[in-house]
Order: C-alpha cells, then sequence, then structure tokens
C-alpha cells in the first residue's frame, strides 16, 4: 500500500472516532446541565425578554428530545457554531482563534527543551549503562514522571520567583506572559502580526520586549516540558539500549571505528526512531498539562481559559475545548504512525 | 515400601507441579533484592501502606473532633513553620495541622489509587481478553469503542466527566474509574493475541478444552505479568490525577479536608512567605506516585525474560 493510500484510510478511520468522541461531549453536556442545554446560551444574561429566550430554544431545538438536539448540535458543529462561552461571553470558536497562540507557544517552547535535552541525556544514560551519569539521569526521568505538575509550577513560582525576588533577583515574574506596563511602551507585545510573542518582539526588533517574554516563559515553559522531557529521556535510553546490543552495532565495533561514530552515526539514528513515536504521543500528557501549568501561571491561552470555564459550569467551553484535544491529538497520533512508516521502512502499513 | 495416602500422594503431586513456579518466585525475589531502586520503591510503598493503615495511632484525632478527615480549626494559631512544637508539618490556613492533614490524605490516596487500579485493571482485562481471544465482530467492537475513549488525554476526559458528575472526593474517583479501563484493554488484547498463537494452546485445544478453560488456566496466568507491571504504575498515577482534579476544584468541600490535592490547592492562596502549606503535601504525592513507580519499574525488569541476563 502506498503511503497516501495508508493516509487516506486512517483518515477515514478517524470520522467513527471523531463522532463518537461528539457523542460522548455532546453526553457529558447533557448530564452537566440537567438535559437543559439552553442554560449555556441563557445564563449569560438576564437582560433576555422572554421572546429572546424562545427563540433561542427554538432555533436550536433546545425543546427537542435528547437525540435529536445531539443532531442538531453536530449539525452547529460541522457549520462551525461550537456555541457560546458563557464564562467570556464570546462565541466558542472565537475564543479558541484568539487563545491558541499563546497556548501553541508554550506547548512548542516546553516541546523544544524536552527534545533537546531529552535524547543527549538518553543517550548518555545508555552508554554510561550502571554509572553515576546513568543513576543521575534515571533518577531525575523517574521523578519527571512521578511530580505531580501543579505542585512543581508551584513550588517554582514560590522558590524561584518569589523567594528568589526576596533575595534581590527578580528574574522571574510570577505569572503573566508579559508586563502590563512594559507592554504600555512596547506595542509589540500587544498587537504583533502572529500573536507569537517571542516572533512578535523579534519581528519589531524590540529586544527589550523579548526579554522579557523569554523571562515570563522560563518557569512555565520548564513545568510543561519536564515530564515530557523525563518520557523521552527513559524511551531514548530504553531503545539505545535495545539497538547498542544489535549485531550491526557489534559489527560497526567489531570493524575499529570510534566509539563516537558507532553511537552518533550507527546506533543513535535508529533509536530515534521510537523517540519520536514517543515525542508524538506526549503532546497529550502536553495538553492535559496546560490546563494546569497555564491555569497556575495565569497564561492567557486554552488550558487556562478551560479551568475556568470548568469552575463556571461553562459547557460550551468543556466541550470545545476536549474536542479540539481530541481532534489535536488523534491527528498527532496519526502523523507520528506517518513518519514512523517513512522512518523505518520495515514497517507494513496495514 | 511405605504405601503413601492419597493426600500424600495428592501433596506430593502438587509440590511437583509447583516447583517450577517456586523456582520462579525464589529467583524473582533474589532479582527483587539486587535492584536497589526497586528495594526503595519497595520500602516507601511498604512505610506508605504503614501510614494508611495506622493513621488513627500516628495521628490521632483531636477531641472533640467528629471527622478523622477533617482537621481541627484553630482560628487564634497564624501559619506556624515545620518544628517540633508538636505539629511536625508546621500548621495551614485557620491553625489546620498539616501532620494530620498529609497522615489521613494518606489513607484516601491508598484506597484510591488501589480501587480504582483494580477496577480498571478488571474491566480492561474482560473486554481485553474477550477482543483478543475471540476476535472478529466482538474485537471491532470493543476496540472501536476503546479507541473513541484512548482519542483523549486522559486527564482532560476525567475532567470532563466530573463536570458531568459534579465535585466531590467519590466522584473524582468514578470519573477515573470510568476513564481508566482502555489502557488495560488494549494491553491484553495485545498480550492475549499473542499468547494465543502458542503451540500449548493449540495442544489444550486439539484435546477439547473448552474456550472457558483455555483463557482461565492458560491465556489470563500468561498475561498476567505485564497487567501486574502496569497496575503497580498505575497506582501512583491514579494518584497523581486524582490530586490534579481535586486540584482543579473538583475536589473536597471544605478547606479542612485530609486530601492531598486539597491541601496543596488551598495552600496555593496563602503560600507565599508560607513554603511548607503546599511544599509538604505535594512532597507526599510526588513520594507516593515515585514509590509505585520505581516497584513498577522493578517488577517490568524482573518479569521481563528478554532482559534477563
Amino acid at each position: 500500500m502506498a503511503l497516501w493510500q495508508y493516509v487516506a484510510r486512517r483518515l477515514v478511520l478517524l470520522v467513527p472516532v471523531l463522532l463518537g468522541i461528539s457523542v460522548i461531549t455532546f453526553g457529558l453536556a447533557w448530564f452537566a446541565t440537567h438535559g437543559h442545554l439552553e442554560v449555556q446560551y441563557l445564563r449569560q444574561s438576564d437582560r433576555l425578554h422572554e421572546d429572546q429566550v424562545q427563540r433561542i430554544i427554538q432555533q436550536h431545538g433546545f425543546d427537542k428530545p435528547a437525540y435529536v438536539q445531539y443532531f442538531l448540535y453536530l449539525k452547529d458543529v460541522l457549520h462551525g457554531d461550537l456555541g457560546l462561552s458563557t464564562s467570556v461571553n464570546d462565541p466558542v470558536l472565537d475564543v479558541i482563534k484568539s487563545k491558541f497562540p499563546a497556548s501553541v507557544e508554550l506547548a512548542l517552547v516546553a516541546m523544544v527543551f524536552a527534545v533537546l535535552l531529552g535524547i543527549p541525556w538518553g543517550i548518555l544514560s545508555a552508554t554510561r549503562r550502571d554509572k553515576p551519569a546513568d543513576h543521575v539521569t534515571r533518577f531525575l526521568a523517574l521523578s519527571g514522571v512521578s511530580v505531580p505538575v501543579f505542585w512543581l509550577a508551584l513550588i517554582l513560582q514560590l522558590f524561584l520567583s518569589y523567594y528568589l525576588s526576596q533575595q534581590g533577583f527578580s528574574w522571574f515574574p510570577l505569572f503573566g506572559r508579559y508586563d502590563a506596563i512594559l507592554a504600555g511602551s512596547h506595542p509589540s507585545l500587544l498587537n504583533g502580526p502572529t500573536h507569537f510573542l517571542l516572533v512578535d518582539t523579534l519581528l519589531a526588533g524590540d529586544l527589550v520586549a523579548f526579554g522579557d517574554v523569554v523571562r515570563h516563559l522560563v518557569l512555565p515553559g520548564f513545568t510543561l516540558g519536564f515530564v515530557t522531557l523525563a518520557i523521552i529521556t527513559r524511551m531514548m535510553r530504553a531503545s539505545m539500549l535495545e539497538v547498542l546490543g544489535l549485531d550491526y552495532v557489534r559489527t560497526a565495533r567489531a570493524k575499529g571505528l570510534e566509539e563516537k561514530v558507532v553511537v552518533n552515526r550507527h546506533a543513535r539514528r535508529n533509536a530515534l526512531i521510537p523517540t519520536t513515536t514517543v515525542i508524538g504521543l506526549s503532546l497529550g500528557s502536553l495538553m492535559g498539562g496546560a490546563v494546569l501549568t497555564e491555569t497556575i501561571f495565569q497564561w492567557p491561552g486554552l488550558g487556562y481559559w478551560a479551568a475556568k470555564g470548568i469552575l463556571s459550569v461553562d459547557t460550551a467551553a468543556i466541550m470545545g475545548f476536549v474536542g479540539l484535544t481530541a481532534l489535536i491529538y488523534v491527528l498527532a497520533n496519526l502523523l507520528v504512525d506517518v513518519i514512523y512508516a517513512y522512518l523505518d521502512p520495515r514497517v507494513r502499513l496495514d | 515400601m511405605v504405601a503413601l495416602t492419597e493426600k500424600e500422594v495428592r501433596l506430593t503431586g502438587f509440590r511437583a507441579a509447583m516447583a517450577p513456579r517456586l523456582r520462579e518466585w525464589k529467583y524473582g525475589l533474589y532479582r527483587l533484592w539486587q535492584s536497589k531502586l526497586a528495594i526503595v520503591g519497595l520500602a516507601l510503598v511498604v512505610l506508605y501502606v504503614a501510614v494508611a493503615l495506622f493513621a488513627p495511632l500516628i495521628s490521632p484525632s483531636e477531641a472533640g473532633s467528629l471527622d478523622d478527615y477533617r482537621m481541627r480549626l484553630h482560628f487564634s494559631e497564624g501559619l506556624q513553620p515545620p518544628g517540633w512544637h508538636g505539629k511536625p508539618f508546621g500548621t495551614g490556613e485557620n491553625g489546620i495541622d498539616l501532620f494530620h492533614g498529609v497522615v489521613w490524605g494518606t489513607r484516601i490516596s491508598m484506597v484510591m489509587g488501589l480501587a480504582i487500579t483494580a477496577f480498571g485493571a478488571v474491566v480492561g482485562t474482560i473486554l481485553g481478553g474477550l477482543a483478543g481471544y475471540f476476535g472478529g465482530k466482538t474485537d471491532e467492537a470493543i476496540m472501536r469503542l476503546t479507541d473513541v475513549f484512548l482519542a483523549m488525554p486522559i486527564l482532560i476526559l476525567a475532567m470532563a466527566v466530573t463536570v458531568a458528575l459534579g465535585p466531590g472526593l467519590f466522584n473524582i474517583g468514578l470519573a477515573l474509574a470510568l476513564t481508566w479501563w482502555p489502557s488495560y484493554t488494549r494491553l491484553v488484547r495485545g498480550t492475549v493475541l499473542s499468547i494465543r498463537e502458542n503451540q500449548y494452546v493449540e495442544a489444550a485445544r486439539a484435546v477439547g478444552a473448552s474456550d472457558m478453560r483455555i483463557i482461565l488456566r492458560h491465556i489470563i496466568p500468561n498475561s498476567l505479568s505485564p497487567i501486574l507491571v502496569q497496575a503497580t504504575l498505575d497506582i501512583g498515577s491514579v494518584v497523581l490525577l486524582s490530586a490534579a482534579l481535586s486540584f482543579i476544584g473538583f475536589g473536597p468541600s471544605g478547606s479542612n479536608f485530609s486530601e492531598w490535592g486539597n491541601l496543596v490547592s488551598r495552600g496555593q492562596s496563602y503560600m507565599l512567605g508560607h513554603w511548607w502549606v503546599v511544599t509538604i503535601p505535594g512532597l507526599a504525592i510526588f513520594g507516593f506516585v515515585l514509590a509505585f513507580n520505581l516497584l513498577g519499574d522493578g517488577l517490568r525488569d524482573l518479569l521481563d525474560p528478554r532482559l534477563r541476563k
């Protein structure tokens, strides 16, 4: 089977999964509102007149039985109408569009940090098996998968932001994406073209603002990336150990190649393949972690919005966030499988 | 020659049948002893289990408190740092004793971790076993359902379920139980598929063993070790997630409830300048999860014959 046929088949198979997810999100919202989904429109305002209320109920079919409402909901979703997020009083799709860049920027920073550190650490750990370097790396990696993300965030805030600034080193702010006072005199923080602040400030050539953005990114980026770093390190170590025991590596050593060449040219390339998979799959834990990290650092992204939506039973926001997360997750899974098939020709596409 | 009674004959037969398993167990224990990290994990697990079991002895309830899980409020006492003044972990908001909270919180975490993991493992194993053994339409139906559940990060799915159920510890547990089985279904199905092809299963089928007998006597015993490893790791993960859900705001009501996520969550609002109010309960969670991860990793090395030398 050619690669494009495989991709097409997988995309078709996604349809029932996405339908299943829509059933789950609809069912949960139905439960959460005790069968009165209209509250997500009505709660926004007491100013609505009785006939306006009736019109909303008519328009969205909130007086129909649940299964009919489900199909109406599906129709709305396919038309891009994800409902109204009552916690911010904006359509869900608009909120997602406006908050997406902040979340993606944070997630990318976390991911780059995790990949750049995790791969060399994993290799180090494997090549120095059972030596002190290996023990330290393994312990750190195990801590990374055991630490509660919300607690790590608070500890960093407490010790690296609060207590450090008490000592006169105000390097890392407690929360936010940029300094609000600074933003008054540095417009690139507010209305740049891409809404990725690292890019916007650099495009404007505003190094002061860039530095401010970096300082705000350090703690949340580290918090979010730490779990992924741990997962990548563990995977890289395991697959490196497996590859180093294979015959072709022994052959490479036997013909007298330097250890550096054996590790970097022969072993690493193949050990990277399973690690790529794990990197893609860790997107899931990254998005779960984003809810906690963004909330604690008051990062104006999707996770913070979702957490606020949860506390105010903003069902449309929660349904939208869960649906979006699931969509990103399944697409990432698909991408991982395709990359895997591309990197490892032994994988059969069926 | 002494005639053996029927009982003795059976006993000898039993011993002979069990000998390889005993040898396996002894070898396993020897290997476990060799792995220092796993021993540290085991020791920590034993410590947490002991604290959970003996909570009433370690931190007896103060006179006049109606509920062991609720820390007494002492409004006049402020926030005291940890020290040897009878409050080894210090005090939190309204003078609550954090030591009491952490100790009784251990019991809650232990119960949640064990119960939810056990539920997920049993349901997942049954579904995965059915899918893997029977294949065909059964497999299709079960795995498509599993795919839907696995298409969402578990924290986010559990969050959405908890929104629907409403707050409270029981609902957090219910939400996690409802979302935890799919990973076992996939794991067990894969294991069963590989076991099913083995010759001893074919042999059992050839001598006319029923499906039930093959599943109970051959398939389940041979797929137990990956399930056991996964379950050990999951006890930690379950506690991590339930604490996270409690932290987000789904937790028990009242600032004085002895649950780790709740303690960290309540501590957040006044932690600046009072490092211990979040640091200490969080360390309890961290240690708990680390313990089960260390033990689980050790068990994996031990039970996977491919990793033996």
